[in-house]
């Protein structure tokens, strides 16, 4: 399996990247959407994409928005992980197309029972 | 000679274990200061000890019974806990339910800080909205602190975060101060109240389903025999009793964590 870590903060990609690698996946990483596009046209299959919302560039819910128009990541899944917590907020990210949505604060764990999840959905 | 510490520690373990059941080892008492260091500085008590015996005193006053309860107490828990056991719930369990078209109740016996029967209602809410308007939902814990947490039902993000998706966050809470908030129309559908699965009282009768999961570890054997009659005189006859993933009774198992109240030897 195959999961791009989309965070400006490089703390955040390495947290996530190690819990990915943990369950077994291998883990590219982008620091904005611009170079997580950039990222996808490069990579042949994708199978998840975690990506925080407020970064340089792109924000991580226009990335949503691009990836979802591409039909080549038709069966992507998509988490938004982020410190954004308004709930009207998560209510667009989701219609945006993200499949789930996870608030900082989160543990280890928590973050693999819900990429378990969604992936399983 | 046992010191004020030791002294104190075998006091805690002795009301825990008359006041709600619960044994506490001997080799636990590091517990004693991670678990009542802070309450007994604010309730300024000069130390630890000194509150346990203010507590522990047959004279002692309500909220210092109440503090020393629910700092002893473990309330872990988190939304549809045990997810193979939601999975029968939603597969099996509530649409035979919703088969008898009848009044429906359920008893969540140890509901910690309401995790489990907000995830009834939720669950309710989303595929069985007509059984979900027949169905009454009692929640009890024996820590009060705890049971108004419950009630409130507001839940941190780290809270939230365990075991709810997104879709279900937005869909059931609103954000407060301190976090996010069941909303008021599933809330006004559980009666929280405090009840001591130990102690003599009034308990609910005729359930459909008994939910006593991740309690009876804490019992001893005698204690846990005397507790599971009592929630099988609570559950109906053909009723359910729902215990933990690691829980085992000896019932007639109808998947993870679920048993057949069924036969009567009992009565
Ligand atoms: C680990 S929590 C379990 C919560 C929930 N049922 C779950 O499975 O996630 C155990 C709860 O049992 C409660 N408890 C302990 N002794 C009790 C008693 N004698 N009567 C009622 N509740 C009790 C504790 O206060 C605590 O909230």
């Amino acid at each position: 399996m195959i999961a791009l870590v989309v965070d400006d903060s490089m703390a955040m990609r390495r947290i996530q990247g190690k819990a990915l690698e943990a369950m077994g996946y291998q883990v590219s990483t982008a620091g904005n959407g611009v170079e997580a596009l950039a990222v996808l046209g490069a990579l042949t299959r994708c199978d998840l994409l975690l990506t925080d919302w407020h970064m340089p560039e792109m924000e991580g819910i226009d990335l949503v928005r691009a990836v979802r128009k591409d039909p080549r990541w038709a069966s992507i899944r998509i988490v938004m992980v982020t410190s954004e917590s308004d709930t009207k907020a998560i209510e667009s990210a989701l219609a945006a197309g993200a499949d789930d949505f996870l608030m900082k604060p989160f543990t280890a764990d928590t973050l693999a029972a819900r990429i378990t999840e969604v992936m399983r959905a | 000679m046992p010191d004020a510490a030791g002294l104190a520690w075998a006091m805690v373990q002795r009301f825990m274990q008359d006041e709600s059941g619960v044994t506490l080892r001997d080799d636990q008492s590091y517990l004693l200061e991670a678990r009542l260091g802070g309450i007994s500085r604010s309730f300024s008590f000069p130390d630890t000890p000194a509150f346990v015996r203010a507590a522990c005193a047959p004279g002692a006053t309500a909220p210092h019974r109440r503090a020393l309860i629910d700092a002893m107490t473990t309330h872990e828990t988190l939304f549809f806990r045990d997810a193979p056991f939601w999975e029968r719930m939603e597969q099996t369990v509530f649409p035979s339910l919703s088969a008898t078209g009848r009044p429906i109740r359920i008893w969540s016996a140890a509901c910690s800080s309401g995790q489990e029967p907000y995830s009834l209602v939720m669950m309710l809410e989303e595929s069985f909205p007509e059984l979900g308007k027949r169905t009454e939902i009692l929640a009890t814990d024996v820590a009060a602190d705890t049971v108004d947490r419950a009630r409130n039902g507001v839940f941190t993000t780290l809270e939230v975060n365990r075991g709810l998706n997104a879709r279900r966050m937005v869909r059931h809470f609103d954000s407060v101060a301190g976090g996010f908030q069941v909303k008021a129309t599933l809330r006004d559908r559980i009666r929280f109240s405090v009840h001591n699965l130990v102690a003599p009282g009034l308990d609910p009768s005729d359930c459909d389903i008994v939910l006593c999961r991740n309690v009876l570890i804490y019992f001893e054997d005698e204690r846990r025999r005397q507790v599971i009659t009592r929630l099988r005189r609570a559950a109906r006859p053909d009723g359910l009793i729902g215990v933990g993933s690691t829980e085992t009774l000896s019932l007639r198992s109808l998947g993870p964590g679920w048993y057949a109240n069924a036969e009567k030897e009992w009565r």
